[in-house]
C-alpha cells in the first residue's frame, strides 16, 4: 500500500462526529437506551430535526454540555421509514441491511440466545431509531431526557417502543465484579492524545500507554482512509455517509450466580476462585492485568492509568502462562500476540461503549434471583463484518487462531456446558470443563450512527 | 467463464434429466446451493474446500510455471503457510493447453474473514500468479471478495478422513508424538 494518503495525518471533522464515538463514557454514569418506531415519515423527520441540535459533537469532547452523551442511530428499517430513497438504502452494506437477527447463526446467537427468545421488539423490523443518553448524574440525565421528550412531543407518528435503563452499579464494576472499559483503540486524529498531554489531572477520559498502535480514522469513521490504505465503501449520498459509523447494539444477560458457582465448584479457596476469575478474564477484578500482575491482584497497578494497560504478550508471555491464550481480554485484543501470523490486528479492532443494566446480585449470593441483569454492549466501527463479526466468529467463538481448537471465550463465548477453558501452567496445564454460557444474548441490532450533518440531511429529506 | 464445472455438477446429479424432468431437477439443485448460508464451498468438520478457476491471459501459461520454479519460492511459500496456519495444502493446475488455471486448497475456518489480512500482509501470494489471469484486479481491489466468489466452484462432494483436525491440531499432535517417542527412547 503505497497510497500517499496513508502517510499524512488525517484531520477529523470533529464538529460533525457524534461525541459518543470519540469520547469515553461519562464516569460515574447513569443512562438509558430508547428504541423508537416511526409510523409516519414526516413525524420521524420532524423528530430528527429537533434532536439533531442536542447531539453533542466530538469537538468539545472534554467539556460537552452536562458532560453528557446523547446519540442517535438508525436501523435500515428506520432509514426506510424516514423516506430515504431506495438507491440510498441499497447503497448500505448487506450485513447492515439484513440486521443482526438475520446473522444470528454466524454470531453464535443460537439456542437460548437465539432471536426467537430475544426481548421484543429487539431483532424485529419495528426497531427504527435508537437513542442513548448518558450523564454523570441524575440532574444531567434529566436535562437531556427533557430535551428528548420535548422533541417527541406532539408527534403521534413516532413511538417509544422500548426503554432500557443502564446505571452504574454501586461497585462501579460489571455484574461479574470486574472493572471494565479499560482498553480502547487509539484513533488517529481524534485529538485525544494531544489534549491529554495538556491535562495532567489524570482524567478518566483519554488514551494512555498501551492503547496503541494508533489506528487509522477510517476504521471507525466513514469517509477517511482506513488501515487498508483506502476510504472504505460509504452509503450514498456522500453527506449521509460521511462521519458516520456502524453500531452493533447487544443486550447481554449475565448469569452472575452461575459464574460465581462455577468458580466455587472449580476452586478450593476464595483465593483460588479469584485467580480462576482473573485467568478467565485476563485481568483481576480491579482491572490489574495478569500480564503485569500474574500472582495476585494489585490495586495500585490497577489505579495507575499510566501502567494498567501498558503491556504486551509476545515477548513477555508468549505461551499464556500469565494471561491464558484463551482469556477474554487476550481474545478481544490480542495486541502483539499474533504478530508472527498473517493476521493484521489493526483490521479487527473494536470501539466499545457499554454499560451495565439491572440490579446487582448481592455479594456472595450463589442462587439466581431471576432478575434481568447484564451489560449493554456497544460496538462501533466502519465495517461490521471485518471488525465486529470477525471478533465474534474468529476470536470469541473459536479457538483455532491460538491453537485451542474449538474452545471459546470463557466469559462471553456461546458455550453450552460442553466446552473447556485451558489455563497454561507448569508443569501441567489446567483445564476447566463443562463451561456453561454466562452471557445470554437477549437482543441486538445493527445500526448506523450518522454524522450530525447527515442527521440534518435526513431531517430535511423531501419525501 | 467458470460455470463449466458447475454444470458438471448438475450433469452428474441430474440423472433425473433422462427420466424426463430436467427443468425441476436443475431448479432444485440451484435452490439448494442458494440456501447455503453465506458463501460457496463445502465444509467437512472444521475444514473447507476451495476451488477457483481462472482464464489464463493468452501466452502467459509458461510465466505461471516459471513462478513456481524460481529459487527460494518453496521456502517463501513454506514461511507464508506457517504464518497463515490454517492451510492444509494448495495446488495450482494449468490445463486446457495452459489456457485455464485451477487453484484448489483445503483450509480451516473462513477465508473471507481473512481476505483483508491477506491483502494487507501477504498480497504477493495471490497477485504474483493471478496477474497472469484475465480480469484480475489485484487483491487490494475493494470488491475482491465478490470477484473470488465469481471464480469459485463448489465441490459436488467433499470428504475428509479426519474432519475435525485443523492444521494447528495436526501440528500439535505431531509435536506431542515426537516428544512422546523421545520419552520412550529415554525410558528404554
Amino acid at each position: 500500500m503505497t497510497d500517499n494518503s496513508e502517510s499524512k495525518a488525517q484531520v477529523l471533522e470533529l464538529e460533525d462526529i457524534q461525541g459518543t464515538l470519540l469520547r469515553q463514557r461519562p464516569w460515574p454514569y447513569t443512562g438509558s437506551y430508547f428504541l423508537l418506531r416511526i409510523d409516519d415519515a414526516a413525524d420521524g423527520r420532524k423528530m430528527l430535526r429537533q434532536l439533531a441540535p442536542q447531539v453533542a459533537s466530538a469537538e468539545r469532547w472534554w467539556d460537552p454540555p452536562n458532560r453528557a452523551w446523547f446519540s442517535v442511530a438508525l436501523s435500515h428499517a428506520g432509514l426506510r421509514a424516514l423516506g430515504v430513497p431506495q438507491a440510498s438504502l441499497d447503497s448500505f452494506p448487506p450485513e447492515f441491511r439484513e440486521g443482526m437477527a438475520a446473522r444470528a447463526a454466524r454470531l453464535g446467537d443460537v439456542g437460548e440466545s437465539g432471536p426467537e427468545h430475544w426481548d421484543p421488539p429487539l431483532g424485529t423490523s419495528d426497531v427504527h431509531v435508537a437513542l442513548s443518553v448518558f450523564a454523570p448524574d441524575e440532574a444531567g440525565l434529566r436535562s437531556v431526557l427533557d430535551g428528548a421528550r420535548e422533541a417527541l412531543n406532539g408527534l403521534p407518528g413516532v413511538s417509544v417502543i422500548y426503554r432500557l435503563d443502564a446505571d452504574q452499579l454501586p461497585t462501579g464494576r460489571t455484574h461479574l465484579g470486574f472493572v471494565d472499559g479499560i482498553g480502547e483503540p487509539d484513533i488517529e486524529g481524534a485529538g485525544v492524545a494531544s489534549i491529554l498531554q495538556t491535562q495532567t489531572g489524570g482524567d478518566h477520559y483519554g488514551y494512555l500507554p498501551g492503547f496503541g498502535p494508533t489506528i487509522k480514522a477510517g476504521e471507525f469513521l466513514l469517509g477517511y482512509v482506513n488501515e487498508l490504505g483506502r476510504v472504505g465503501p460509504m452509503p450514498q449520498p456522500d453527506i449521509l455517509g460521511r462521519n458516520g459509523t456502524y453500531v452493533a447494539f447487544r443486550k447481554l444477560h449475565m448469569r452472575v450466580a452461575a459464574f460465581r458457582r462455577y468458580l466455587k465448584d472449580n476452586a478450593s479457596s476464595p483465593e483460588e476462585e479469584e485467580l480462576l476469575a482473573a485467568k478467565m478474564v485476563g485481568r483481576w477484578r480491579s482491572g490489574a492485568p495478569l500480564a503485569l500482575a500474574p500472582e495476585h491482584d494489585d490495586s495500585d497497578l490497577a489505579a495507575d492509568p499510566q501502567r494498567a494497560n501498558d503491556f504486551a504478550y509476545r515477548q513477555e508471555d508468549p505461551r499464556g502462562l500469565r494471561c491464558p491464550l484463551g482469556s477474554h481480554i487476550r481474545r478481544m485484543n490480542p495486541r502483539d500476540a499474533l504478530s508472527d501470523t498473517f493476521v493484521d490486528i489493526k483490521l479487527h479492532r473494536a470501539l466499545r461503549r457499554g454499560a451495565t443494566y439491572g440490579p446487582m446480585l448481592p455479594e456472595g449470593q450463589l442462587e439466581d434471583d431471576g432478575a434481568d441483569r447484564g451489560i449493554v454492549f456497544i460496538f462501533m466501527g466502519a465495517d461490521l463484518v471485518r471488525q465486529f463479526e470477525f471478533i465474534k466468529t474468529q476470536w470469541a467463538n473459536d479457538g483455532d487462531f491460538v491453537g485451542l481448537g474449538t474452545e471459546k471465550d470463557p466469559v462471553i463465548g456461546d458455550n453450552d456446558a460442553t466446552g473447556t477453558f485451558t489455563i497454561p501452567q507448569r508443569p501441567v496445564r489446567r483445564r476447566l470443563r463443562e463451561l456453561p454460557r454466562f452471557a445470554v444474548t437477549k437482543g441486538g441490532e445493527y445500526l448506523f450512527m450518522p454524522g450530525i450533518r447527515a442527521l440534518n440531511w435526513l431531517a430535511e429529506l423531501d419525501a | 467463464m467458470s460455470r463449466r464445472s458447475g454444470d458438471n455438477c448438475v450433469a452428474v446429479n441430474g440423472l433425473a434429466e433422462r427420466t424426463g424432468s430436467p427443468g425441476p431437477e436443475r431448479e432444485t439443485i440451484m435452490t439448494a446451493n442458494a440456501e447455503k448460508p453465506s458463501r460457496p464451498g463445502l465444509k467437512s468438520g472444521r475444514t473447507n474446500e476451495f476451488t477457483l478457476f481462472f482464464n489464463v491471459k493468452p501466452g502467459h501459461g509458461q510465466q505461471i510455471r516459471e513462478i513456481f520454479q524460481q529459487p527460494g519460492f518453496e521456502e517463501k511459500r513454506k514461511e507464508m503457510s506457517t504464518r497463515i496456519g490454517t492451510l492444509h495444502d494448495a495446488r495450482w493446475v494449468l490445463f486446457d493447453d495452459d489456457t485455464r488455471l485451477l487453484f484448489a486448497t483445503n483450509f480451516d475456518g473462513d477465508w473471507d474473514a481473512y481476505i483483508d489480512d491477506f491483502a494487507a500482509q501477504i498480497p504477493d501470494i495471490f497477485d504474483t500468479i493471478l496477474q497472469h489471469t484475465e480480469d484480475y484486479p489485484g487483491i487490494h481491489d475493494p470488491n475482491i471478495k465478490d470477484l473470488i466468489v465469481a471464480h469459485q466452484e463448489t465441490a459436488c462432494s467433499y470428504f475428509r478422513t479426519i474432519p475435525d483436525a485443523t492444521v494447528k491440531d495436526l501440528q500439535k499432535a505431531v509435536r506431542v508424538q515426537e516428544a512422546f517417542q523421545r520419552l520412550l527412547d529415554e525410558a528404554g
